[in-house]
């Protein structure tokens, strides 16, 4: 049986609609036909950003920490009625599969297209469904789906073939990055340098961060986690993450750290505090911890102090005085003799020479 | 204080030297220009015989470079900081022609805006057995008012496509300098500046293209251009910080509309 919804619904897009000269609207048309088949208005998808961009969700997976968080889809266009109706979910053993004909999907427990979920709603058109990813995927282990989103007026709908339907690839990525690595001991005044190992990630992406995480006094593997100097809890090297964090850096190297977060202050140099890192990848999951390493406070100095030193004012604060702002001026008439003497000189052949074109 | 008097550079003189030398050369061939029709007379610019179109010039009032260049400021032993940085130094200039001469050139004023940075590792003060502690930098934004001759004369009149343009000028610099996540200190400095210029006028490549961009945009010209210059910036007072150069250089495209 044809079944055939409203004219108003959203029609599935297709590329000869795109408007060629419209390089913002052709990238719209090259969306995998996979990702959004009926472009559904959806909210936020998870606690993390997963279908802002309305791409294709597999680069974009959901994490151990997402998987019982429900996912808000909201799908305009549906039928307004009185009485229940139905989005019916599916799950596609990939994302050809058909599962909008009724011959692919005939039984609920097909391999190809399975019947997950049928969830009501009376209040048409804009509906919003909750799933959690657990629900979808009856479990959180990685895994990668394509789902087919029907509007029906009965549970697991067998018998019809739609000619409506969304689509939608879900990844969950349920493993963790192994531990990173610090590659030396940071050291630092008002920001520390975390150097590590950061080209060893494939699965950071855009949306990798790094935790950074201290623990007190130092030791060459762990830490006394007695949460002076900013700790965050005891650390030890490939063990479990604390539960919060000093700070979360974007995943570049080195990562660089504010000593302030540390409490370090102009009378704390000389101290060192322990600290670890763990990276969290694109999906949210969290590595165990590096390495815990000392972090310095120590005194840095660059050119400046250097420049300031070379021409005899060791104290900064004067040499600072001596060079900064407007106070630089141009020569001093009175004690630039220099200045005023090669003036002289310049004026005084002039005159003389046109004193002997005259002569002349 | 006293004025500082540079020795001047080799360089410096090499280059005045050679804009002697070209100056010569383009008087010179000022004399055999008279003799030959210029370009802008030949049939293919539109004479009474010519089937091809008329090209009337647009006025030109303008020189526009956009340029990059090395630029290591003679700071002393401090500089060693940065290990040899270069900058680079990139930066415009923007001439008004001011006064033509006749079978010449012009006389321009304008102004140069450039700006280079030059990083290298902080170092820790105290005994410490960690050697990445950041980076310290300087940074200069400088700009530059000036009088450029644009002997265009080889250009126009005698089918040599080369343009030479001797500058001074004066400098007015903002620094900066600091380290990672440290505080900073700024300054201005000043000085005087000079340059030698020598540029390929690249019209000869394609005419009809050139003619094109002057109808279209107004750009009589666009040229590819080498130039060395100095700056004595900061030595005239105590309180300046020291960011002028004997001689370096800079290269790149410009446009006289």
């Amino acid at each position: 049986m044809e079944h055939t919804l409203l004219t108003t619904f959203p029609m599935r897009r297709s590329r000869a609609s795109c408007p060629a000269l419209l390089i913002l609207a052709a990238l719209t048309c090259a969306i995998p036909s996979t990702a959004f088949a009926n472009s559904p208005t959806v909210g936020a998808f998870g606690t993390g950003n997963h279908m802002s961009t309305g791409t294709n969700l597999v680069t974009a997976p959901i994490g151990v920490n997402e998987c019982a968080t429900p996912i808000p889809l909201t799908f305009s266009g549906l039928t307004t009625a009185s009485t229940t109706r139905y989005v019916d979910v599916w799950w596609a053993s990939s994302a050809a599969a058909n599962c909008q004909t009724n011959t692919v999907r005939a039984t609920t427990t097909s391999p190809v297209c399975r019947w997950i979920t049928s969830i009501p709603y009376t209040s048409g058109p804009n509906v919003t469904i909750m799933p959690t990813a657990e629900t979808l995927f009856g479990g959180c282990t990685t895994d990668q789906r394509t789902f087919f989103f029907f509007d029906t007026t009965t549970m697991d709908e067998t018998s019809m073939t739609f000619t409506t339907y969304w689509t939608l690839d879900v990844a969950i990525d349920a493993t963790a990055p192994n531990a990173p690595q610090i590659s030396s001991t940071p050291a630092g005044d008002t920001q520390i340098q975390i150097a590590w190992n950061a080209s060893t990630f494939t699965d950071l992406g855009l949306n990798g961060k790094v935790n950074v995480y201290s623990g007190g006094a130092c030791s060459s593997s762990s830490s006394d986690g007695s949460g002076a100097d900013g700790g965050t809890g005891t650390l030890t090297a490939g063990g479990a993450a604390p539960a919060t964090a000093l700070a979360t850096l974007g995943a570049s190297n080195p990562a660089t750290l504010q000593t302030s977060l540390l409490g370090w202050s102009s009378s704390s140099y000389g101290e060192s505090t322990a600290i670890a890192i763990a990276v969290v990848d694109t999906a949210g999951n969290v590595s165990t911890l590096s390495n815990v390493v000392c972090a310095q406070h120590v005194r840095v100095t660059g050119f400046w102090e250097q420049y300031c030193a070379e021409h005899g004012m060791p104290d900064i604060a004067q040499c600072t005085a001596n060079y900064h702002g407007c106070s630089v001026g141009l020569p001093g008439r009175r004690t630039d003799l220099g200045a005023i003497a090669f003036v002289a000189l310049v004026v005084g052949l002039g005159s003389a020479r046109r004193a002997r074109r005259r002569i002349r | 204080m006293t004025l500082a008097s540079p020795t001047p550079p080799v360089g410096m003189k090499l280059a005045s030297a050679a804009l002697a030398a070209a100056t010569v050369l383009s008087i010179a061939s000022i004399a055999e220009a008279q003799e030959h029709r210029t370009r802008f007379e030949t049939a293919a610019y539109g004479t009474e015989w010519s089937t091809m179109p008329s090209y009337h010039p647009s006025s030109e009032n303008f020189t526009l470079e956009l340029r990059v260049g090395t630029y290591q400021p003679d700071l002393g032993a401090a500089a060693a900081v940065f290990h040899g940085d270069l900058g680079p130094m990139i930066g415009g200039e923007l001439d008004a022609h001011a006064v033509r001469i006749p079978y010449f050139g012009v006389l321009a004023f304008g102004a140069a805006v450039g700006w280079a940075e030059w990083t290298g590792p902080a170092t820790a003060s105290a005994a410490s057995s960690s050697s990445n502690v950041g980076n310290t930098g300087l940074s200069l934004l400088n700009i530059t008012v000036l009088a450029a001759l644009r002997i265009d004369g080889l250009a126009h009149y005698a089918n040599v496509p080369l343009i030479l343009t001797p500058k001074i000028g004066i400098d007015g610099g903002y620094w900066q300098t600091g380290v990672s996540g440290g505080s900073t200190t700024d300054g201005f400095t000043a000085g005087f500046h000079w340059g030698a210029q020598i540029a390929l006028e690249l019209d000869f490549l394609d005419p009809r293209a050139a003619h094109r961009l002057d109808n279209a945009w107004g750009i009589n010209h666009s040229e590819l251009f080498f130039e060395v210059y100095g700056a004595q910036i900061g030595p005239f007072s105590s309180h300046m910080l020291n960011l002028g150069t004997p001689i370096t250089w800079a290269a790149g495209l410009g446009f006289t509309f």
